[in-house]
């Protein structure tokens, strides 16, 4: 099994930590609280040999075998509170990731009222019903998000100012919530042998949602700039592609330029616009649900999609059984390339063309290696072995299509159906 | 006739048994009580405003003064009584939701206190504390604004 004996070993520790520690005194006098949370997990995988499970464009490709990297992860809070109206928190998670970006919390909050709060910082998106708790295994039913929706999803931190309203009205809690900002990401790039830098140059959004009786409703608009990370080999790519678009090949040509044309819009700044809707059921009682759909809307198909998921369980004293189906569409999918080197050998010579053939694919692959369209089926059960953690067992059986199979491999596209088993603890403390 | 009374007395007897057996091993149900400081404004609270104030879904009494809701110790068997007879959630189910509001930097948890004492010193000094404890307060500077029932 494959993590860092670090991050193991700390999230082991921790896990341990969480329940056999007693509660901790309160700070008052300090205004200081430091809380933590964590994952430890296991994944086995039934698929092709060069295919691998894992949780979103942040980690790397990887050829599947049983995996603790998948799920493992390790966060430590603390908030300071200056006075009722002013709080400062900063969250660190440690987890097995293409770049390792640690900071996911860092900001200020001022409640110059008690039903308006206003936060400088990064904070999380409010894109999607999980948006900002994807880490906090603890806090939902399953092993992970719904892979179908969350797996491809672009936008994690965000460096900005949010603005939350509260307001209790007809038996119903109401909050709207405002927020805008920026962010970047590496994801893993197609080939996996280098990383992408994906750059989220403005975001600005609103959620409202209503809690009433355990329901909990919320629809949510966000608009988007952004693009690829502008290299030096991007650039040269670009060149290379326009120079190949000129040739007398009409196959290759016109291949060329699509792929400069495409490649070209992930490199400028381009706008996506999210429109989502949730629903999440959970009164204490036997049943709980959850059903999401979104869609993202752009101009460009290489950078549009929808998904959605719907999950049932039921609740058997401190053992909840659930399923969970789900189907998403992102990018415009995979589509053979014609043989270049071949086409290109004659007159640019075999070297020349070999060169060239290399670097079309490579790019091929860059551009549609995003895209996802699969859907799955889960089943699951969820343990509160203890009040602060909670052994969850998930078994997912994928559908993928050729067309968006290069989420889940660095070798040839392909259709199949996965199947997914993981066990993970989560806990916090 | 001595024979009919005395036959009525060991009846009598031991149907008395059998309804102090019954009683014995029925659970009892036991009262929380929901107290501010004497100087709060707040009479009384309904089951709904101190679910909300537990909850995070508000931070301010009916008449408008920040609320500091206390709690008992996170793994306690006084917080767990509280909870399901407040919300009819266990602790594992009230941990995870204040994990989602906690970690998502929303809200922060009621601040545990090591015991009943200790809530009751806390309200006593702070008219803006809210807590509860298992035994009615007879402290004249406490007031009880809402009796919990524990669900059977």
């Amino acid at each position: 099994m494959r993590l860092p004996f670090l991050l193991a070993g700390l999230t082991i520790g921790c896990a341990l930590l969480a329940l056999t520690h007693a509660t901790a005194h309160a700070q008052a006098d300090t205004g200081l609280r430091i809380h933590g949370f964590g994952t430890v997990g296991v994944t086995a995988i039934d698929a092709p040999d060069d295919w691998g499970m894992r949780r979103s464009h942040k980690q790397r490709r990887n050829d599947g075998g049983l995996r603790m990297d998948v799920d493992s992860r390790l966060g430590l809070q603390a908030n300071y509170a200056l006075g009722d109206e002013v709080e400062m928190v900063g969250q660190a998670v440690l987890q097995p990731q293409v770049r390792v970006q640690p900071v996911e919390l860092a900001f200020v909050a001022w409640r110059p009222r008690p039903d308006l709060t206003l936060r400088l910082g990064r904070t999380n998106n409010d894109v999607v019903l999980l948006s900002e708790s994807r880490n906090i295994g603890f806090s939902y039913l399953w092993v992970r998000p719904n892979h179908d929706a969350y797996g491809p999803l672009p936008i994690y931190l965000l460096d900005g100012i949010d603005a939350t309203w509260q307001h209790q009205g007809g038996g119903a809690h109401w909050k709207v919530h405002a927020f805008a900002g920026r962010g970047s990401t590496t994801v893993d790039g197609a080939t996996g042998q280098r990383s992408q830098r994906y750059d989220i140059q403005r975001l600005a959004g609103l959620t409202v949602s209503r809690d009433q009786g355990g329901l909990h409703l919320r629809g949510t608009v966000a608009a988007v700039r952004a693009a690829l990370g502008r290299t030096a080999v991007a650039t040269r790519a670009l060149q290379t592609l326009g120079q190949v678009a000129a040739l007398p090949l009409p196959t290759v040509a016109a291949e060329a330029a699509e792929l400069r044309e495409v490649l070209g819009g992930l490199l400028d700044s381009r706008r996506v616009t999210y429109v989502g809707a949730g629903l999440a059921f959970d009164d204490g009682g036997p049943w709980i649900a959850t059903v999401e759909v979104m869609r993202a809307l752009s101009e460009e198909r290489y950078i549009s999609g929808r998904f959605g998921y719907a999950s049932l369980g039921r609740r058997i004293g401190p053992v909840t059984v659930y399923g969970t189906a789900g189907v998403g569409r992102f990018g415009t999918g995979w589509q053979t390339l014609s043989d270049w080197t071949e086409a290109l050998a004659p007159l640019a010579g075999p070297e020349a063309a070999r060169a060239v053939g290399n670097a079309g694919a490579v790019v091929h692959r860059e551009v549609h290696g995003g895209a996802t369209h699969q859907h799955s089926v889960s089943v699951g059960l969820r343990w509160d072995l203890h009040p602060r953690a909670a052994l969850k067992l998930q078994l997912d059986r994928f559908s993928v299509e050729r067309s968006g199979s290069l989420f889940w491999t660095t070798g040839e596209a392909r259709s199949a159906r996965p199947v997914v088993g993981s066990v993970v603890l989560d806990f916090i403390f | 006739m001595k024979q009919p009374s005395r036959c009525f007395f060991l009846a009598a007897r031991r149907l008395l048994a059998c309804v102090l057996a019954v009683a014995a091993t029925a659970p009892a149900r036991a009262d929380l009580y929901v107290v501010v400081h004497a100087d709060n404004p707040s009479r009384s609270m309904t089951q709904k405003e101190v679910l909300d104030l537990y909850m995070g879904r508000s931070r301010v009494f009916a008449h408008g003064d920040v609320a500091l809701p206390f709690d008992l110790p996170r793994d306690s068997s006084g917080r767990e009584r509280f909870y399901q007879a407040l919300a009819g959630m266990g602790l594992s189910q009230v941990n995870s939701y204040w994990s989602r509001l906690m970690f998502t930097g929303q809200s922060m948890p009621p601040l545990p206190l090591p015991g009943e004492a200790e809530m009751l010193a806390i309200v006593r000094r702070n008219p803006n504390a809210i807590g509860y404890v298992a035994t009615e307060p007879v402290d004249r500077g406490i007031r009880t604004v809402l009796v919990l029932r524990e669900p059977r």
